[in-house]
């Protein structure tokens, strides 16, 4: 195939330029879609859980209204500041959008369709997601806004605060799973809700093995998914760019292109993190009869595991749109508690449960002399009443981590219930002093 | 593949140097923070290039994502220094260069005219530094390295509390607005009556 | 799933290092669930793993073995140095216990930083590789940065944690860098290894490499050791930091810097004692005047004392490149092992003196403030004497051996001068220390201080007084030690 391709177009390094310049091509045209797209939808969604309309005039069901928005916003002025510093504040909606774009690069798209396959997706997904934390920070310090500033502090504060349980909380999956390879985790995760691949020999695979099943899957979404709607900036995270604080926040100077960049960026970021949700947590494209469908006309198979995971994505999408209509926002002090005090240490105990699962599931399988698993306690293999059955060692570990992760959360929860600095104490000192009790 | 690469390889270069260069030339503290996180990036593009991912990755979580962070949030909360212009160059920034490109030569002579430059990659595949591999390396050679890295971050977390942390009851409280007229009437005051009392109440 | 096969590990080896590990963390626990105001149980706790670890030691006396892929040792050399680093860090907490409640910075955290730097002090005596020492230094010198800036809300303090933080951060980029080349010259980072392919001999081009790389490497050492050109720190550091940290850094970093040093030029680069060995030895003798010759003109007690800390650096330095020399190999580890231990027992008995004349508030350190000491608080009057003849090297004390150790191995090694350098600024130095037991006993007192000494801190000055004495007036069991010790170091 190669050799043709050579024949046809030359030398090999032509062809991977046009390879990579046609992913990067479709990568650009489709996300600026799906920001139009979403944009509609949010304003619908929103709209209809508010009991009005919404925009329902530019084209059917008012689909069109995203481009009415975008040439509204390409013939605005281009409004940069006297004092500004002119190039930062150029440059940084690009350095806030373009990491955004790169996530979709390694992101799978569905079956076969992953524009680069690296082996580490999953780092990379980190990494870059956590450079457009650079580029808000240009915004707030080039717009010579006090505003600015202090919406783009806020920002990364909170950017860099929900990374960590974020980034522990896909850790304790990369334990369990064993890869960093997003392209992995969709054939991980078939078989049946709870008992996953074991049985496969058994039951025709239903591709229904959500991680989401699994007490370590369905705490580290739980957590995973809080950490998107902070670092996207959804609503009750939407501090840094709370309207009645601080006017726009790291965004207040911007206008026309720039503005629509920015915001660009975020919404695309929210779909990137869900796309990556689905993928880790909710099964990827599986779904019952996907599978089946793959291997029989692969596609067909393609395009429907796009369909399905798209379709995830956007479900993931729909719940951030219904809780911007249900919840206010919070406030920094609460914000900052609630990582630090609860998340965090949930996280760190869901990457223990799955440290403990995988020990049950490996212990000692096959003759016990394998390495690396052949400790004995005594020369007693202590699980060796499990024998060799994956479905049962599942079902251990499915009971051991639910009660470990059911637990942590109840203590957490119980441990939490009074917000920091807000003890009787603390409230009766400051009811008589007048004072409030922000840091 | 090898001219394509080429180009590429000669335009990150390029734009490391020049990126560096800027770093200590550029007037603007924050610029040249700014240019120092443009290198790093570009440097991780190098790695990449190379088909290190796991190094690149690293390279862009840790510089870009984290250091880079760190040195932008420390200068602009130390507001005197943002935005000022700040001297790079001093009187003798000559001798400084003559001393380090004499290093520099010292060290690169003997290996641009020792070394075998015309080493052909060999068949087989090597594998730069792999998840795998680095995860192996960190639990067998490098075992005690990596259990004392963990024990020297412990230490640097408790002594970033130690430092930082105020007990809630010796922390400043926030004056409602009525307090602080109070408080500035009461100074006018004293400052009346006696204007040598003054100089303990502008404590910090 | 890949197979990770975890390699097997004597964990004996790593014995203390895991009981002072574990415990600092159990003291951080222990703050925790301690009240406020009694912080005092956190540091007896502490007491009781230092002498948990010191004990821990005792099957392993001339049973050298290494684990961890030959990166940790635990020889003779080590062991001592080990116990040496347990025996300063009990008599620093035993004269901090009383003290920070008197400066109001009392926090269960100081005994869990110092158990840490007390393991990268034993990290750095253990450390056969280039990685575990650095990691060792930094771990000492972090602990070092905050210990040194503990009592913040004091400017002095917090001038002394940031003039630290800035050297000792740039002394770190030195000694990486270092590391880094020699890396690139031998391709390992392990000290034999390193030791192997110089013996193999090197490729040209290498050859700067290494060299650039080892003077990095010594630069980044004399930081920590606070060797001649390097040592401007020093004194602003001590006075600013509180007290007990003040001696324990300059008996601590200074003991585990010279014992890596010691194990890296003796170890891997033992076949260059050509080039480093007259450099070194230049660099000792400036060390020891511009030291001893800097302390004369101080009349603050605590500056004083941090200047002939750095006097000392350089006739402990004498004894580590002495030993370079095949001539006096032995003579050298031991007049270094030796000195270090008087060294260490009389300074914190000199500081812990110094803590009890320190009120609240006010520091005692001027001269004066030693006036008629001897009237008011004969006990410690006689204590600091005796540290003083000691660090003057006046004979029935430790400090004398020390130095007739040093001075006889660089003789031996040929290096005449520099023991003559070293006996002529040993006079020099006796002219500042003798100042102060005149002080004591000669004069009325100018002001009125009242002293505090109470129970723990008496025990420390007693301890490392009645060490300066025994050791000095029978030496015998400690120069077994010495001298069992250096059999281990092998080449």
């Amino acid at each position: 195939m190669l050799q043709f391709l050579e024949n046809i177009f030359g030398p090999s390094w032509i062809v991977s330029l046009i390879a990579f310049l046609i992913s990067t091509t479709v990568i650009l045209i489709v996300t600026p879609v799906t920001f139009m797209m979403m944009t509609w939808f949010e304003r619908r969604i929103v709209a209809r859980m508010q009991d009005r309309l919404g925009p329902n005039r530019v084209g059917p069901a008012g689909l069109l209204q995203a481009v009415a928005d975008g040439v509204k916003m390409f013939t605005k002025e281009n409004i940069t500041p006297r004092a500004a510093d002119k190039w930062v504040h150029l440059i940084a909606p690009l350095v806030a959008t373009g990491p955004v774009i790169f996530l979709f690069a390694v992101i799978p798209w569905g079956y076969g369709l992953s524009p680069v396959d690296i082996n580490v997706s999953v780092l990379f997904v980190i990494a870059v997601s956590s450079i457009s934390a650079v580029g808000l920070m240009m915004g707030g310090w080039g717009s010579n806004n006090k505003f600015a500033l202090l919406g783009a502090m806020r920002a990364v504060a909170q950017m860099v605060s929900y990374e960590i349980p974020a980034v522990i909380a896909l850790l304790s999956m990369v334990l369990f799973t064993g890869t960093m390879n997003l392209n992995k985790y969709t054939e991980l995760q078939g078989g049946l809700p709870i008992l996953g691949n074991t049985l496969k020999d058994v039951i025709p695979d239903l591709g229904l093995g959500w991680f989401v099943f699994t007490p370590i899957g369905l705490v580290g979404f739980m957590i995973f998914f809080i950490c998107i709607l902070s670092e996207g900036e959804r609503t009750p995270f939407d501090i840094p760019e709370a309207d009645s604080e601080i006017v726009a926040g790291y965004m207040t100077e911007y206008s026309g292109m720039k503005f629509a960049v920015f915001y660009m960026g975020q919404f695309l970021f929210n779909y990137a993190l869900s796309m990556v949700a689905s993928i880790i947590f909710l099964g990827g494209w599986n779904f019952p009869g996907i599978p089946q469908l793959i291997s029989i006309a692969p596609p067909i198979g393609a395009l429907a595991s796009a369909v399905v995971l798209g379709a995830k994505a956007w479900f993931l999408f729909f719940v951030m749109i219904w809780l911007r209509g249900a919840f206010p926002r919070l406030r920094m002090d609460q914000l900052m508690a609630f990582a630090w005090k609860f998340l965090l240490p949930l996280a760190l105990i869901n990457i223990l449960s799955a440290a403990l699962w995988l020990t049950i599931m490996l212990w000692c399988t096959g003759d016990c002399t394998q390495n690396p698993w052949v400790f004995t306690v005594g020369g007693i293999n202590p699980l060796g009443w499990l024998g060799n059955s994956p479905v049962l060692r599942q079902l251990v570990g499915f009971v051991l981590t639910a009660i470990i992760n059911a637990g942590a959360f109840f203590w957490l929860l119980n441990v939490n219930r009074r917000p920091a600095g807000e003890t009787p104490a603390d409230l009766a000192r400051d009811q008589a002093f007048g004072t409030a009790s922000l840091p | 593949m090898n001219i394509l690469i080429m180009v590429i390889f000669v335009v990150l270069a390029a734009f490391t140097l020049a990126a560096g260069v800027m770093v200590v030339t550029v007037k603007n503290i924050i610029h040249a923070a700014l240019w120092l996180i443009a290198s790093f990036f570009s440097v991780a593009a190098m790695y990449l290039l190379m088909e290190a991912e796991f190094i690149a990755i690293v390279q862009v979580l840790v510089y870009v994502g984290a250091i880079s962070i760190l040195v932008l949030f420390a200068i602009m909360l130390t507001r005197h220094v943002t935005g000022e212009g700040v001297r790079q160059l001093y009187k003798r920034w000559w001798i400084a260069l003559i001393v380090a490109a004499a290093l520099f030569g010292v060290l690169i002579v003997p290996t641009v005219f020792n070394y075998e430059w015309a080493v052909q990659p060999s068949g087989a595949q090597i594998s730069i530094a792999s998840t795998v591999e680095i995860g192996t390396a960190f639990m067998r050679e490098y075992l005690l390295p990596f259990e004392v890295a963990s024990v020297l971050l412990l230490v640097a977390l408790i002594g970033a509390i130690v430092i930082a942390f105020e007990e809630r009851s010796t922390r400043r409280r926030v004056l409602t607005l009525a307090e602080e007229v109070e408080q500035r009437r009461q100074r006018n005051e004293s400052l009346r009556l006696a204007p040598t009392t003054h100089a303990s109440e502008t404590s910090e | 799933m890949p197979d990770i096969q975890i390699p097997s590990i004597d964990l004996g080896v790593s014995l203390q290092l895991l009981i002072i590990f574990g415990g600092a963390m159990v003291l951080l626990l222990a703050d925790l669930f301690s009240g406020e105001g009694n912080k005092r149980i956190v540091g007896y706790i502490a007491l009781l793993f230092v002498v948990g670890a010191a004990a821990a030691g005792v099957p392993y006396w001339d049973a050298p073995r290494s684990t961890f892929n030959g990166m940790l040792v635990l020889d003779n050399f080590a062991l001592t140095l080990n116990w040496i680093f347990l025996l300063s860090t009990a008599i620093t907490i035993l004269i901090s216990l009383e003290y920070l409640p008197r400066q109001g910075i009392e926090r269960g955290e100081y005994y869990a930083l110092l158990l840490f730097a007390l393991g990268g002090m034993m990290l750095l005596a253990q450390g056969t590789d280039l990685i575990v020492l650095f990691l060792g230094l930094e771990l000492l010198s972090i602990t070092l940065y905050v210990l040194a800036g503990f009592a913040y809300p004091r400017l002095s303090s917090e001038e002394a944690a940031m003039k630290y933080l800035l050297i000792g951060a740039f002394a770190a980029g030195f000694l990486v860098f270092g590391i880094a080349l020699l890396y690139g010259a031998t391709g390992t980072s392990s000290l034999a290894g390193i030791a192997n392919k110089l013996g193999s001999g090197l490729a040209a081009d290498d050859v700067a490499f290494m060299l650039a790389g080892a003077a990095l490497v010594i630069i980044g050492f004399g930081y920590k050791i606070s060797m001649a050109p390097f040592h401007m720190w020093t004194p602003d550091v001590y006075e600013g930091s509180p007290t007990p940290v003040a001696a324990f850094m300059s008996v601590g970093t200074k003991g585990a810097g010279f014992a890596a040093l010691a194990r890296l030029l003796l170890v891997a680069l033992g076949s260059q004692y050509a080039t480093w060995g007259l450099i070194l030895a230049i660099l000792a003798a400036v060390t020891m005047v511009i030291g001893n010759v800097s302390a004369v003109a101080q009349t603050n007690v605590k500056r004083m004392l941090a200047y002939s800390s750095i006097g000392h650096a350089g006739y402990i330095l004498m004894g580590v490149l002495s030993a370079g020399s095949p001539a006096a190999a032995n003579r050298g580890i031991e007049g270094f092992l030796f000195y270090l231990l008087a060294y260490s027992l009389t300074n914190l008995g000199a500081f812990a003196v110094l803590i009890a004349l320190e009120q609240r508030g006010e520091a005692a350190w001027s001269l004066d403030d030693f006036a008629g000491l001897w009237h008011r608080q004969p006990f410690l009057a006689i204590a600091m004497a005796l540290c003083m003849f000691s660090l003057a090297g006046v004979p029935p004390t430790a400090g004398f051996w020390g130095k007739f150790y040093v001075f006889t191995a660089a003789w031996e090694a040929g290096l005449q001068w520099l023991a003559v350098v070293g006996v002529i600024t040993s006079a020099i130095a006796a002219f500042f220390y003798l100042r102060i037991i005149v002080q004591m006993f000669m004069r009325d007192p100018v002001r009125e201080i009242s002293p505090s000494l109470d129970r723990n801190l008496m025990i420390g000055v007693g301890l490392a007084a009645l060490g300066v004495i025994v050791f000095g007036i029978s030496p015998t069991p400690v120069i077994d030690l010495v001298q069992g010790s250096v059999l281990a170091l092998s080449r």
